[in-house]
């Protein structure tokens, strides 16, 4: 992608400071009446479309919802100014999410870099979506939905129950979150064990062990990688939402949540050096296989 | 008369499913949430089988079943590990420490408890 034609969505002052940021890192810049929406919304040549949330995120939640089912293929990027809530999308997600509120410059040159060239193989996001989904299904009986997208900024936490587990590797690091609230949590653990009911301290160990056997998955997808994982001790976090738990300003992110109930997951990877490996099937144990050792 | 296995896991979720789950194919269940509290309930008492996880603060599974060897009264109990840990590098180590066999987490009921009355004979 050598010119980048950005379809902007903003309103009043943040239309020209976002235009401005994106001329600078190279970006052809198109506009539209954010207020005015047709199926004629989306030039053919546009490379990447940008929503500014600004005050009325409901409203910029349709301007994206629509974008979406008209241009599937084009990559969104969705402007905060400081924090994102990812729970507060539903069935349509941004590619990008950028905060650009400290240093704005280098966020939408990052944005610029990612779309020329992306870091980290869809062949390995795929794959790691597929092992989240199955070992959580398998786990504990719930379907995550998931999705990638690039994040440039922090995150809110959005549920009372959280727990986030750090690892590490010569390859890939990042966390895991799981975040739920009583109800979600509950709803699980009754699944899992029928005529109980967990305390506070339960639904945390849930998450725990969810976060776990999510990246119990992660980790033997990695030795296909040749790659080796080590995990940091878990943290459970305050249902604040003023809390924020993804300080780490770049990186993918897997996120994901199960449909009807408040449940997410959150996989960071705030870098991943798995380019060039071709992945192998390595001597491994499967989930559930008894092994004689 | 009942067989009694011991279940270590820092996780309340997973000691309690295993506990309820054991329990419904006619086993006597304890727990313990660590590789110390653990041995020191093998100090004190007989089990005829223990479960253990992998990663536990403190002292985790692998140091759990070599110092569980070396007491005599359970040199030849079956010791199962059941962990998210797949790699055959680290399978070697829960070996060569003196464990019976190694489950990847999610268990799968049936395989769970095939293994089980495989070593201890079918639950009255």
């Amino acid at each position: 992608m050598s010119e980048i034609r950005a379809l902007v969505f903003a309103w009043g002052e943040s239309l020209s400071v976002i235009s401005d940021y994106l001329t600078k890192a190279g970006m052809t810049v198109v506009t539209r009446d954010p207020d005015r929406l047709d199926v004629d919304l989306v030039p053919d040549d546009t490379s990447v479309i940008v929503i500014d949330e600004g005050a009325e995120p409901d409203k910029r939640r349709g301007v994206l919802r629509l974008v979406k089912r008209l241009r599937p293929d084009i990559p969104v990027v969705w402007h905060v100014l400081q924090a994102v809530s990812l729970t507060s999308f539903s069935k349509y997600h941004p590619d990008f999410v950028v905060a650009s509120m400290l240093d704005p410059g280098r966020a939408w040159s990052d944005v610029a870099d990612r779309l020329r060239e992306s870091p980290i193989p869809d062949e390995f996001k795929e794959r790691i979506k597929q092992v989240l989904r199955d070992g959580v299904q398998n786990a504990f009986g719930v379907s995550f939905e998931l999705t990638t997208l690039y994040i440039q900024s922090t995150s809110t936490i959005a549920h009372p129950v959280n727990t986030l587990l750090p690892f590490v590797s010569d390859r890939v690091g990042g966390h895991i979150a799981i975040s739920g609230d009583d109800a979600a949590l509950g709803s699980v653990w009754e699944r899992l064990m029928p005529g109980t009911r967990p305390k506070f301290v339960d639904e945390q160990d849930l998450a725990g062990e969810i976060a776990n056997v999510a990246i119990g998955r992660l980790k033997e997808l990695l030795l296909g990688y040749q790659s080796s994982l080590s995990l940091g001790m878990p943290l459970y976090l305050g249902g604040d939402p003023r809390v924020l738990y993804r300080t780490s300003k770049s990186g993918l992110v897997v996120w994901g949540h199960v449909p009807g109930i408040n449940l997410t997951l959150e996989l960071y990877l705030k870098w991943a050096d798995v380019a060039n490996i071709v992945p192998t099937d390595p001597l491994h144990a499967h989930e559930g296989e008894f092994n004689w050792v | 008369m009942k067989k009694t296995i011991l279940v270590v896991d820092d996780s309340a979720t997973v000691r309690q499913q295993l506990a309820i789950f054991l329990q419904g194919n006619g086993y006597q269940v304890e727990t313990a949430d660590d590789g110390s509290t653990a041995l020191a309930a093998c100090r004190l008492k007989q089990f005829d089988m223990v479960i253990t996880d992998l990663n536990m603060q403190g002292m985790n599974g692998i140091s759990f079943v070599g110092e569980l060897r070396k007491i005599p009264s359970f040199a030849s109990v079956p010791v199962f590990v059941l962990t998210t840990e797949s790699a055959m590098e680290v399978m070697s180590k829960g070996k060569a420490a003196g464990a019976t066999a190694w489950i990847v987490k999610p268990f799968r009921p049936d395989i769970l408890i095939k293994g089980i009355q495989k070593v201890l004979g079918v639950a009255a």
